[in-house]
């Protein structure tokens, strides 16, 4: 559905961000995007949000170039849920979710009844529908999230872009939010999350993009490529990977930096 | 899901509609407004002379009865006035609004660029060099655009964060102009050129005419009818560009096609009524607590809100005193303590 | 020519005594004086001439004298004051010379240093300030542009070392000033006016007093130089008279003379015209605006254009305002309704501003064609300055044309002559009248 193939990027008169960076992400996928800062993981993000037009290689959505699309169109597609914030006027959840309809229609539209009811529908998904009056500002920060999370699906595209989910959310706000956005992939939505906390990525992840420097320093499932020798590549630092093996399968609960041994 | 989602939208539908009730309210208050103010003055006139004044150009049977004081009061002396504070008025809050919401800051109004500086500058040349009326709102116009020419001008230098550097561009723009006014004073014939200029600066409607109304009124309406056609869009841009990018849109061409509406629309109504402060400011402060930041309604409601706002602040300056109170005095008099009041009971955001 | 365009020849001439003449040289006229006045005379006569003089009895070149019968009857001009009640009748133009030694500062201080005249003179201004002011004034600076006029009024133009000129920024006022007192353009020169003030160059130019409005922004700034400071408020006849009195005081003998001959002058006129009004009723008596340098910046009650209106028999619509001009809408003129409108000289608005604003067309004077803008030869007649005197002159033919004798323009050929020394071009000022 969303190819990568090759990109790379640099800003004007800079050393490459982003180099040779390939991936596939199909329907229903959750790719998580790992790596230290300043990788290039949030160049990465907007070339495929389409802020960022990458110098080479392409990336393709059903097997058109992103850049044919049309901004609106891309918007139709590919949708961002920005890092938590906080908008300077206090909107209503509804009048935020609301907004998720502006790539269907024409500059000078006002959002139509259908536009109100799937805006309706999609707080109603993340299940925050009795919020629908209370100013966004007001709300925690899981909620807001979460009402981010609606106007993506008010946006009806098929891929959804998420910055750092996981930043400024305590483990049950972080569950709460990734409950929903598993939920969403059974419905057919995808994907792909920044997050510097690579245990989330092995609970949630169906593909995982390890960078380093502006390269993928491996792709593939959690299991394969989320192991001590890779994360301590990735993040130069000696890695500990802790295995459930109570099961039949063994399988990586937890990753944490290795303990010295006194 | 589907019925749990209309039940809540009954529920949801009886403060909906008096929420839509105090909107067509305040939409049709300035209408009730021009009615009153053009039967206040130095002599009262009844609302039945005052309709059938403003009807006896259509119907000139409906002028008999009425003395020609009433006629020429209504017809030529304060329906023009009116008609001019409330678009005046409906022009500085609607821009106002549409500022706040593209440079996601409440607290600036469409003189941040420097329009108004740059119009205050180009009538007090204009009056330093002896114009009529047409030529002070000329170079008024004028002057106003090119201040926010040249704050553009200036912010095309940099190209990273542009509207940082426009604002400081407008703002250095403004404080420019600002200084070249205080040298048009400092050089102005103390008793000639010098109240006049001040006059000016401190905004007032005495002068105005049926001659100033019909540009006025064309911009106004244009602009408005622009900014009322990008209303919802404006919530989008006031989340921030990286958002409405991805939500589909070009923000920053459909910012300056805002800010070059807004400063026409400025312009003209600063050219018409000097400089008058404040309504930019608190009128989209008080739209917010009555209808909900949403731009849909915040809009109009800040044309319609501007426009009652000015009327009831002119009606008072030509009322008040046997004198004229400067509009910007009373603006400031009565918009300060009003913005105070608003800012404390707008805890929750803007 | 009056002894005021003489002065700055004569000036030169005594300069040229003063200092190329080591003998003593006689005097080129006779001399007759009253025997109460021969001691000053001789005094002057000796320190012009270096000897005593020989008075004549019976036709003398000049005369020295108390005795007003010797004088043209009904004149309005002065003739020179060397001591109080005390002038020359000037018979030769070969006493001139010393007439105008009589009555400059040097003269005065001849006068002063025998004891004929004091040597200070204490007055009390327009705000009740007292002033000690040492005399003779030699160098008098008037940042209030009235003042200058005044100060012209009582003929001491010559001991003005700067000044403000209302109504001769304009190229025209500019040229008739200058033809009135080639002076004008090294007096305008410095930057002064009731908001601003240079105090250096004040101090440069070291005046002995100078004379100022008491709404000036920079009295605290000028009470350092010690200068003594005469303060101003002329907005009403009454104050303006007094103004002139002042000047009299503060320049000598002859300034007095000057000022009382004024204000005998502006009294004659002021009666002869009310007297003319006198029986109106109200009813009668047209509803005059006076507008200012907007068409709706109108003046109060308090100022002297109300007391101008008065006088030439009409009643100021917008009396009951204060202060000084207000601001005021179109609706109040409409209500006002008046029967005449008079445009003060100054600023740009025409009597086409009014008669073209199709907004202005339901006012009655506009209807009549009863809109004048008020003339003005250099000085603005509307303001209290002495030239006002004229100004009652024209807004009393204009309001009643059939009732008032008095001529505009004669009036302004014998005010000018009397006052600024200055003989007026008849066609112009015609036509400045007629306007």
């Amino acid at each position: 559905m969303l190819v990568a193939e090759n990109i790379t990027f640099a800003y004007a008169a800079g050393a490459p961000v982003l180099q040779g960076v390939s991936f596939t992400l199909t329907r229903g996928d959750i790719l998580y995007l790992l790596g230290r800062n300043g990788c290039g993981k949030t160049t990465l993000m907007q070339c495929l949000s389409g802020a960022l037009k990458p110098a080479s290689g392409s990336v393709t959505f059903d097997g058109k170039d992103l850049f044919a699309y049309t901004p609106q169109e891309r918007a139709q597609r590919i949708g961002l849920i920005p890092q938590l914030h906080s908008p300077v006027f206090a909107y209503t959840v509804h009048e935020l979710v609301l907004m998720g309809r502006a790539p269907h229609m024409g500059l000078f539209g006002t959002p139509s009844k259908a536009d109100h009811a799937v805006a309706e529908s999609a707080l109603d998904s993340v299940g925050l529908a009795h919020y629908r009056n209370r100013p966004y500002t007001q709300l925690s920060g899981g909620e807001r999230q979460l009402v981010l999370i609606a106007r993506g699906l008010a946006q009806q595209c098929r891929v959804l872009l998420m910055d750092e989910p996981d930043a400024h959310l305590d483990l049950h706000n972080q569950q709460k939010v990734m409950a929903i956005v598993q939920k969403l992939t059974r419905e057919g939505l995808s994907f792909i999350i920044t997050s510097h906390i690579p245990n989330n990525a092995l609970f949630y992840a169906r593909q995982v993009l390890l960078m380093k420097a502006g390269r993928v320093l491996t792709t593939g499932d959690p299991a394969q490529t989320l192991t001590e020798p890779l994360l301590s590549e990735a993040y130069e630092m000696d890695t500990e990977v802790l295995y459930d093996t109570r099961g039949t399968v063994r399988v990586a609960r937890a990753v944490l930096p290795k303990r010295w041994q006194a | 899901m589907r019925l749990l989602t209309m039940r809540r939208v009954w529920a949801a539908s009886a403060p909906a509609r008096a929420g839509d009730l105090l909107y067509a309210a305040l939409l049709l208050l300035p209408f009730a407004l021009i009615i009153a103010a053009l039967m206040v003055g130095l002599y009262t006139i009844s609302v039945e002379n005052v309709l059938r004044a403003l009807l006896a150009p259509f119907f000139p049977d409906l002028a008999n009865g009425l003395t020609t004081t009433e006629l020429t009061l209504v017809q030529r002396i304060r329906l023009p006035r009116v008609l001019s504070a409330a678009l005046i008025g409906a022009t500085l809050a609607s821009t106002g609004s549409a500022f706040q919401g593209i440079f996601k800051n409440p607290l600036v109004d469409s003189n941040l660029l420097g329009v108004t500086s740059g119009a205050g500058f180009g009538a007090a040349l204009a009056l330093l060099l002896g114009g009529t009326t047409l030529v002070v709102q000329g170079f008024a116009f004028g002057f106003g655009l090119l201040a926010v020419l040249l704050a553009y001008a200036g912010s095309r230098i940099y190209s990273t964060a542009p509207m940082i550097v426009l604002t400081l561009m407008g703002i250095l723009i403004g404080s420019f102009f600002g200084s070249l006014t205080s040298l048009m004073k400092y050089v102005a014939d103390p008793l000639n050129t010098l109240p006049a200029i001040t006059f000016w600066l401190l905004g007032g409607l005495t002068g105005v005419t049926w001659q100033s109304v019909p540009t006025l009124a064309l911009l106004t309406v244009c602009g408005s009818l622009f900014l009322w056609s990008v209303r919802w869009r404006l919530n989008i841009l006031s989340l921030g560009d990286t958002e409405a990018t991805t939500l589909g849109m070009n923000p920053n061409r459909l910012k300056l096609a805002i800010i070059v509406c807004a400063t026409l629309m400025t312009a003209a109504a600063v050219a018409v009524g000097g400089v008058v402060g404040w309504v930019g400011l608190v009128i989209p402060h008080a739209g917010r607590i009555l209808v909900g930041p949403d731009h849909k309604r915040l809009i109009p409601v800040s044309l319609a809100l501007g426009a009652s706002f000015l009327l009831v602040i002119d009606t008072l300056s030509r009322t008040l005193l046997s004198t004229e109170v400067p509009l910007g005095i009373l603006t400031g008099l009565v918009g300060v303590p009003l913005l105070i009041v608003l800012l404390r009971r707008n805890q929750t955001g803007w | 020519m009056s002894s005021f365009m003489r002065l700055p020849l004569a000036l030169l001439l005594m300069f040229t005594v003063l200092l190329g003449m080591s003998n003593a040289q006689a005097a080129p006229f006779t001399l007759q004086a009253d025997e109460t006045l021969q001691p000053a005379v001789a005094a002057l006569y000796t320190a012009q001439y270096g000897t005593a003089p020989t008075f004549v009895t019976t036709d003398a070149d000049l005369i020295a004298t108390t005795d007003r019968t010797l004088l043209p009857e009904d004149s309005v001009s002065v003739p020179p004051h060397f001591l109080p009640d005390a002038f020359f009748v000037v018979r030769s133009e070969s006493a001139s010379a010393f007439v105008d030694f009589a009555i400059s500062p040097d003269g005065q201080q001849t006068l002063i240093d025998a004891g004929f005249l004091p040597a200070s003179v204490t007055i009390v201004d327009q705000v009740g300030n007292t002033l000690d002011i040492p005399q003779p004034v030699r160098r008098a600076i008037t940042p209030y542009s009235l003042a200058t006029y005044v100060i012209y009024g009582v003929g001491a133009a010559d001991r003005l070392v700067a000044g403000g000129y209302l109504g001769a920024r304009t190229p025209e006022g500019a040229a008739r000033m200058e033809a009135i007192d080639p002076r004008f353009p090294e007096l305008s020169s410095y930057v002064m006016n009731q908001r601003e003030i240079n105090i250096e160059e004040i101090a440069n130019l070291a005046p002995d007093v100078i004379f100022a409005s008491a709404r000036s922004a920079w009295l605290d700034t000028v009470a350092e130089l010690g200068i003594p400071t005469v303060l101003f408020q002329g907005e009403s006849p009454e104050l303006l008279k007094q103004s002139l009195t002042l000047a009299g005081q503060i320049f000598g003998p002859n300034a007095a003379a000057r000022a009382a001959a004024w204000i005998a002058y502006y009294d004659r006129v002021l009666s002869a015209v009310v007297a003319q009004t006198s029986g109106l009723s109200d009813a009668e008596r047209p509803r005059v605006l006076v507008i200012g340098t907007e068409p709706l910046r109108v003046i109060s009650g308090d100022m002297y254009q109300t007391d101008i209106v008065a006088a030439a028999g009409g009643q100021s619509v917008s009396a009951e305002l204060k202060g000084s001009w207000n601001d005021v809408n179109l609706e109040q003129v409409v209500l006002w309704d008046p029967d005449v409108i008079i445009i003060v000289p100054y600023g740009n608005v025409t009597v086409a501003t009014l008669t073209d604003s199709p907004e202005w067309q339901v006012i009655k004077a506009v209807q009549d064609g009863k809109v004048y803008k008020m003339p003005s030869w250099v000085a603005p007649w509307d303001t209290p300055v002495p030239d006002s005197v004229l100004g009652i002159i024209w807004l009393a033919q204009k309001l009643f044309p059939e009732r008032i004798a008095l001529d505009c323009s004669a009036e302004a050929v014998t005010f000018f002559n009397a006052f600024y020394g200055y003989d007026i071009p008849r066609d112009d000022i015609a036509a400045v009248c007629a306007s």
